[in-house]
């Protein structure tokens, strides 16, 4: 449909998209549990970024997620005060140690943090979305309408559904669509005026996008990549290449992105 | 700017048993695919040869091939050779006397052990003829890639569907004890400075591209490699001239 509209071709031929606003609403810094990640610096995702296209990347601490969020975190704010216009930071917190939580929401926010990210468990043990310990954070989300960047892989999709009603001022991005639970996914998105859908996903599933986008999910989908745990490019070209209109490649890559984090 | 000659090394063809939703892998679905992606030519494998017997696989694959100039065939083989005279060393001679350039094998699927003392004989053949042998990751152990690299080390071993798992443990360490051993890099190599990393420390002869078809979308394996912050040179040379030298040095 598109194979040779601007996206595409700067694509195809390795140039930044320019001229259109992108946004990777799913990256992170620091190392991963099972694996030691090439560079996973602040400048390096910048230059990456650059080498894309790409004016701003949504990013949290990977060891805040697995377990030292007050370190994490700190990584994170030092590349927020080194580069204020090219990244948005979620806060992650020690959701299993309910007595640091209130101290890691206020210090997040006086450090630039404007979103929170939410890992339950999967490869690495966690509490669950509907233990009782993620109340008062959700709470927090709501009260400042933040947005919620959740890691989902199929089953805590139902474990969300209650918060999803009960918070009504958070956006909440479900990540990783296509992993499992396709049409559940699609149907909270569906469902929920406050739900948008995360791309990210290293099997990369083929007409996974083009599948949203006849869905009329246009509006609902967000970009995002998952840098450093994969590579930016490789999760960019999916909708580059997708074929479906030029017009929802805009709203994915970047339009609903900018309005889902409340950028300008 | 003229894009890149793109060659995919890793195409699987052939609609599963079990149909996908929207997908519809066949020869036609992967011709538009290239022409989507703007690709040259692909190395094709069949999913006949998983899902069904191996060598009416091959079969299959070579009538549906016939006449599509951009798309070379990959003969699977199994170390005992095909049922008429499960003579290996025959099935291999008349598959290269048929034009074969390029050979895969799937131990798991196929119920055999990679390791040399049962597939010796294949790589020994692969080896003397200079047939690149492709080799899907998830077939085999680390230590098993070891083995087959210590006893074969002639064997052009081409890795498909290598995990993105950052600066790889296993990966690293097999690329620089066997200098025959090649890497195709895909969308399942989504590794954040990866391909970079990996020509910076191995140089760029030994990586191939693929595009990760039937299952993934073609345009983030295309991505890795275009947007990767490497020479000109080497892009070049993973894009297509690692792949097509390989093919050019196989002995009919």
């Amino acid at each position: 449909m598109n194979t040779h509209d601007v996206f595409a071709t700067a694509g195809r031929l390795g140039r930044p998209v320019s001229g259109e606003v992108l946004i990777d609403a799913h990256g992170h810094l620091g190392h991963g549990p099972d694996f030691p990640i090439i560079r996973p610096t602040a400048e390096a995702l910048v230059a990456s970024m650059d080498r894309l296209g790409i004016q701003f990347t949504c990013i949290s601490s990977i060891q805040a997620i697995f377990g030292d969020a007050e370190h994490g975190n700190a990584l994170v704010a030092e590349a927020l005060r080194a580069y204020p216009d090219r990244f948005f930071g979620y806060l992650v917190v020690d959701v299993g140690y309910p007595a640091k939580v209130a101290a890691q929401l206020a210090g997040g926010i006086a450090a630039g943090f404007r979103g929170l990210k939410v890992w339950s468990y999967g490869a690495r043990p966690g509490l669950p979305y509907n233990h009782p310990n993620y109340g008062p954070v959700f709470a927090y989300a709501n009260e400042h309408a933040m947005p919620v960047l959740a890691h989902v892989f199929g089953p805590e999709l139902e474990e969300l559904r209650g918060h999803i009603k009960k918070y009504p001022r958070i956006r909440w991005l479900l990540a990783h669509i296509g992993s499992a639970e396709l049409e559940k996914y699609m149907g909270f998105a569906q469902e929920f005026p406050t739900v948008y859908v995360e791309l990210c996903l290293s099997t990369c599933p083929r007409g996974l996008v083009e599948h949203l986008v006849a869905a009329g999910l246009e509006d609902k989908v967000v970009w995002g990549s998952d840098v450093v745990f994969l590579d930016q490019a490789s999760q960019l070209g999916r909708v580059l290449f997708a074929q479906i209109p030029v017009g929802a490649k805009r709203k994915i890559l970047g339009l609903n992105a900018r309005k889902v984090l409340g950028l300008k | 700017m003229t894009p890149l000659k793109l060659i995919a090394c890793d195409a699987l063809v052939g609609v599963s048993r079990k149909p996908h939703p929207w997908l519809h892998p066949d020869v036609a679905d992967l011709q538009r695919e290239l022409a989507r992606l703007d690709l040259s030519a692909a190395i094709v494998r069949h999913r006949q040869c998983l899902e069904n017997f191996p060598y009416w696989g091959n079969e299959v694959l070579m009538r549906e091939l016939a006449g599509q100039s951009s798309l070379l065939p990959a003969i699977c083989l199994t170390p005992d050779g095909a049922p008429a005279g499960h003579s290996f060393e025959q099935t291999f001679a008349s598959a290269l006397a048929a034009g074969m350039r390029v050979a895969w094998m799937s131990p798991k699927e196929h119920m055999f052990s990679a390791l040399p003392w049962c597939s010796g004989r294949l790589y020994a053949a692969c080896a003397a003829a200079r047939v690149p042998l492709l080799l899907e990751y998830p077939q085999v152990t680390p230590d098993e890639l070891e083995q087959i690299l210590t006893a074969c080390p002639d064997l052009r071993l081409v890795l498909l569907r290598v995990p993105r798992l950052g600066r790889h443990r296993i990966l690293y360490n097999l690329l620089e004890r066997h200098p025959n051993l090649h890497v195709c890099v895909s969308s399942t190599y989504s590794v954040h400075e990866g391909l970079p990393e990996l020509v910076a420390n191995f140089g760029f002869e030994r990586f191939v591209w693929g595009s990760s078809y039937p299952e993934a979308e073609g345009g983030a394996s295309v991505a890795i490699l275009t947007y990767a912050n490497i020479p000109e040179e080497a892009r070049r040379a993973i894009a297509h001239g690692n792949i097509e030298r390989l093919l050019a040095e196989v002995k009919s």
